[in-house]
């Protein structure tokens, strides 16, 4: 636990003494903020569907960027051999970059949640599926983080890792438009449960179904894995 | 008791590249051990195989004890400030946190960075950042320390700096100290493996008593010329020339000794006999000439190592 908490400071530490992290954090509030405001003031509705809307696609865009460093620059500066030779599991290693970035994203969320505050004071909005829809938010973003911590264990370039990172996401978005081209219905089932899109509509809603969240575990847990071997496949 | 480090017929290939190829070398505690070798003769890859980054994939690795490690480029995260490095990696050592800030500030008085202790590491010099890194690789006292060009890239002053902090953190440890350069082996190692292709081609001593028989002498003769003069020295059994030159009194020659068949008598005689005998000098080899010695291949002409 020692080892464990010493990296995860670490981690902390640097990811907060880089001014990725806070550049992230602005932009993200900045830009759901003013989706948010537009949205409140034209349509007039004191519920948050649009803006988790706006708030995934601007996920596509910002959560590349808050994992490409993770592992592409300690390859890059020499760091990860440092980190193999300590006494540390390749499992510590790969949970402590994906616990900080985590935090960065649940930090992101959370500035936005100020826009809750405006709702309440000026009209009746349903609490329940607001929560539900961070809820479902969250689980999203933390998809998109494992796949992000993932890249960059196989990369030492930050930016290849990003595009790729938000490469991956894009096609996990649109996988099931292959469902249109009439494939077997063993395909277009497997392409319609691939994807995010058909999983976060019902997130953004807040419907917390036991089958999303299965969904959602299992990239997680997947390409975690994966991450531990790509790292494991360094020491050959 | 055991070699601190003990590696026999280790193997190690990447792809079609023969980086190891039946290297051999032990270590005790106490002692710097220089690894000697041109670029691409297998240090860096030995070094991280006792590491534990690299597995080999043939051979026997024993290593007796906690292994500080400090590779050629030293691994610094340039965000952190030197407390928090230090902190982590004395972390990731399973210390607690009395026992870091104790370990910590050890480190930091021992190695001369309590001026920076807060600064960012991406700040420091490179004198400084090598400082960190040595001071990292001693943290929780490991008994072994691996150190990979530790000294490479370092001006003068910074080098001798470097050289004292290496031998204070080799004080009741096993250390290993690769370099390409024949200089800094020979002011820090009392033993020194000479790497070549993979293989530790030659084993040598460079501290304690010269031999009481030497290698290698310069004889140097007054009223001879240095045509006749190597022409009587090659003549005489146990004596090889390597060089001749005329001097303002003479000549003098540089001569390979035997040192089984010690032909040091012979040799003051047959001068003796023709010329005045001014001096007979014995010449220890530097690092260099054991360096060539060692790696030439070993033709007709070739002395044995």
């Amino acid at each position: 636990m020692t080892r464990f908490a010493a990296l995860l400071r670490k981690e902390l530490t640097e990811v907060f003494g880089t001014p990725i992290a806070y550049a992230v954090l602005i932009v993200f509030w900045m830009v759901s903020g003013y989706f948010f405001s537009v949205n409140l003031f034209f349509v007039n509705a004191a519920h948050m569907v649009t803006a988790f809307h706006n708030m995934s696609i601007l996920l596509i865009l910002v959560a590349p960027l808050i994992t490409m460093r993770v592992f592409a620059e300690e390859a890059k500066t020499g760091t990860l051999e440092l980190l193999l030779t300590l006494p540390l599991s390749e499992v510590q290693i790969v949970l402590a970059k994906f616990l900080a970035s985590l935090l960065v994203m649940l930090l992101m969320l959370a500035g936005t949640a100020t826009a809750v505050v405006p709702l309440v004071l000026y009209g009746q909005p349903d609490l329940g599926p607001i929560l539900g829809g961070y809820l479902g938010i969250a689980l999203l973003g933390t998809a998109f983080l494992a796949i992000g911590v993932l890249v960059s264990s196989l990369s030492r370039n930050q930016i290849v890792a990003a595009l790729v990172t938000w490469a991956i996401i894009v096609l996990l978005w649109f996988v099931d438009y292959a469902a249109g081209l009439r494939l077997d219905y063993t395909l277009t089932r497997l392409v319609t449960h691939l994807s995010f899109s058909v999983h976060y509509v019902d997130l953004i809603r807040g419907v917390l179904n036991s089958t999303t969240v299965v969904y959602f575990a299992s990239i997680v847990v997947a390409a975690l894995a994966l991450s531990v071997l790509a790292l494991q496949g360094r020491r050959a | 008791m055991p070699p601190a480090i003990h590696l026999h017929g280790i193997g190690k290939d990447f792809g079609s590249v023969r980086a190891l190829d039946g290297l051999g070398l032990s270590v005790e505690r106490g002692e710097i051990v220089g690894l000697l070798g041109p670029n691409g003769s297998g240090k860096t890859t030995t070094l991280r195989i006792l590491a534990g980054y690299l597995r080999p994939d043939r051979g026997e690795v024993r290593v007796c004890g906690r292994v500080g490690y400090l590779p050629e480029k030293a691994p610094l995260y340039d965000a952190l400030p030197v407390t928090g490095q230090l902190d982590f990696v004395a972390g990731a050592r399973g210390l607690n946190r009395a026992a870091r800030r104790r370990e910590v500030d050890r480190a930091l008085a021992d190695y001369g960075l309590e001026a920076v202790r807060n600064r960012r590491i991406g700040t420091l010099s490179k004198g400084f950042r090598q400082r960190v890194g040595l001071a990292q690789a001693t943290l929780g006292d490991p008994e072994v320390l691996l150190l990979d060009e530790a000294t490479n890239g370092l001006d003068p002053l910074q080098m001798v700096e470097v050289r004292a902090l290496i031998r204070r953190a080799g004080q009741g440890r096993a250390v290993l100290f690769s370099s390409h350069l024949m200089q800094e082996v020979a002011a820090l190692c009392a033993r020194v493996y000479i790497l070549h292709a993979g293989r530790a081609v030659a084993e040598r001593r460079l501290e304690g008593e010269a031999p009481a028989i030497p290698a290698m002498a310069d004889v140097h003769a007054g009223g001879i010329a240095a045509a006749a003069l190597i022409h009587l020295l090659s003549a005489l059994p146990g004596v090889a020339v390597v060089s001749g030159a005329d001097t303002a009194d003479g000549a003098v020659c540089r001569c390979r000794l035997d040192p089984g068949d010690d032909p040091r008598g012979r040799i003051a005689a047959a001068v003796v006999e023709r010329a005045s005998l001014l001096a007979l000098m014995p010449v220890a080899p530097t690092l260099e000439d054991v360096f060539l010695d060692a790696i030439r291949p070993a033709g007709p002409e070739g002395i044995a190592a």
